[in-house]
């Protein structure tokens, strides 16, 4: 029974990976959106790539492998989680259009198994172009201000600032199109994600920005990294960054699950 | 495989022999209610908030700030996803590309009704507000139509095309959205340089004043205006549309 499952899962993750990882609209989109975004950081954080004067501090400041990398990692997680989000948003849409769910639930593999492997089939496929983009930067990152230590950090900031906003988005954004429109969940999606990600606290709209819920990586990054975000001062200690990537990832698989007891329920009903 | 049924076969077809005031009513059927219902539903999410922070006694530059994210940036951007849809999805193609009548004056039809409906939501909102809130709104008379009318178009017009060169609306749509967060994250930045004035969506929000707050208006509605020829031209050749919506 066990072993059934983990093959049902198996099969599932291998199809929607190889599925996602030959949509070209996938690499298009990510490549698009990783042009920008390092149009934004080449124009603000490259600057640390060679001595400069810091204007803020009136200082000089000497270059600084590590600042250009992790402000690479956060311009990353302020938005490009957002465009994986809504890539996959399509997912469980697309074996509704296509009548592919009617059929399945003919075979004998269970519901739980599949929407697991299609969870993290199609997100570690749009995971692909989003660690391509990421290492070429720091590759040139390595390039331009050489030393070794930057590869190691550039892994650490990977797992610890981007990812698991990533799997946040990715849950969600793989469970709630099953009981709404695509298009209705990609416009609330982008409001969300700048109202609890990006929204200062200065404006007088209550948000989520300062919690542990803002999934673009601010806890993890000034309690692990000590690298303060761009406008919220945290005070975070290291413990509260480890906690933020388990709150954030362990949401994305409650997501997941709670669609899954859904889709159940829903199909129980027929 | 399309998925295709006998309903839209008989509505296509009953479309083609229908005209007058009756033909929008076919073609909402078609494309389905709740792409035309998705502005009202934004406009609706934006007066709630609005309200809310009324209710709070939040500062007006704060409530002018939300509403004007609405009119100027949510509104284009729900209207984009929409033309998305339309553009790149249709069930019944190859049956559509057998009618009398042009694919691309059928698609472009549904795009026009949808950002007629838009432009009517924005037109009242604006209305209301000029008699409710005036403070929210920061220019006055008809100067008003460049606020939300050159970003709705620019949005749709991206929105359209991208599906279409994508076959994937979810695509433009994350394209398109990640530029409206990072509009709206980095507004400063845009007025700095030439060419990037020409891409920005919220001048009137921020920088209402700025003497090249109308040519950006004009710009980004002769880009608009371009989108939409680019994709009657791609709608004009079935060689392309038929390529279909990538799943």
């Amino acid at each position: 029974m066990y072993m059934s499952r983990v093959s049902e899962l198996g099969g599932a993750f291998r199809a929607e990976f190889l599925m996602q990882i030959r949509r070209a609209s996938v690499w298009v989109t990510i490549g698009l959106l990783g042009l920008i975004i390092f149009a934004l950081w080449y124009g603000f954080a490259a600057v640390s790539l060679h001595p400069h004067f810091n204007s803020e501090q009136h200082i000089w400041e000497p270059a600084s492998q590590s600042d250009a990398i992790l402000g690479w990692a956060q311009l990353l997680a302020m938005f490009l989680p957002l465009g994986v989000g809504l890539v996959l948003a399509d997912r469980l849409a697309r074996d509704r259009r296509l009548h592919v769910d009617e059929i399945l639930a003919t075979q004998p593999g269970s519901l739980g198994a599949r929407l697991a492997g299609k969870w993290l089939g199609s997100t570690l496929a749009t995971f692909v172009p989003v660690a391509l983009i990421y290492a070429a930067v720091v590759f040139y990152i390595v390039t331009q201000a050489p030393g070794l230590g930057g590869l190691a950090l550039a892994l650490a900031a990977f797992a610890a600032i981007l990812l698991p906003g990533m799997l946040f988005v990715a849950g969600f954004s793989v469970a709630i199109p099953a009981v709404m429109k695509t298009p209705v969940y990609q416009f609330l999606f982008t409001g969300y994600w700048f109202w609890a990600n990006l929204m200062s606290p200065k404006i007088g709209i209550p948000s989520v920005v300062s919690t542990m819920l803002n999934a673009a990586g601010p806890w993890a990054q000034e309690g692990i990294f000590n690298f303060q975000w761009t406008f919220l001062q945290l005070h975070a200690t290291p413990l509260q960054g480890y906690l933020s990537i388990a709150v954030l990832s362990g949401l994305g698989i409650l997501a997941v699950a709670i669609a899954w007891v859904y889709l159940r329920w829903q199909a129980a009903r027929q | 495989m399309p998925n295709f049924s006998i309903a839209s076969l008989e509505e296509v077809t009953y479309m083609d022999s229908v005209s007058g005031l009756e033909a929008p009513r076919y073609e909402a059927r078609i494309v389905g209610p709740w792409v035309f219902a998705l502005p009202a539903f934004v406009a609706c999410l934006f007066a709630i908030a609005a309200g809310m922070m009324a209710f709070k006694q939040a500062q007006h530059l704060d409530i002018q700030r939300l509403v004007m994210t609405g009119l100027e940036g949510a509104l284009p951007l729900a209207a984009s996803i929409g033309v998305a849809t339309i553009a790149a999805h249709e069930p019944a193609l190859e049956v559509q590309l057998s009618m009398p009548r042009p694919y691309s004056h059928t698609a472009l039809l549904r795009c026009g009704m949808l950002l007629a409906l838009t432009a009517l939501i924005e037109g009242i909102t604006v209305a209301l507000l000029a008699r409710v809130w005036p403070w929210t709104l920061s220019q006055s008379g008809g100067v008003w139509i460049l606020a939300w009318l050159p970003t709705l178009v620019w949005f749709a017009g991206w929105g359209g095309l991208l599906a279409l060169l994508l076959r994937n609306r979810a695509a433009s749509a994350a394209i398109l959205g990640v530029i409206w967060v990072v509009e709206l994250a980095f507004h400063g930045v845009f007025p700095l340089y030439g060419w990037t004035t020409p891409l920005y969506v919220y001048a009137t929000m921020f920088s209402p004043e700025a003497p090249y707050w109308l040519l950006n208006r004009l710009e980004l509605f002769g880009t608009g205006i371009l989108l939409f020829i680019a994709i009657w031209l791609y709608l004009s050749n079935p060689e392309w549309r038929l390529r279909g919506e990538e799943y």
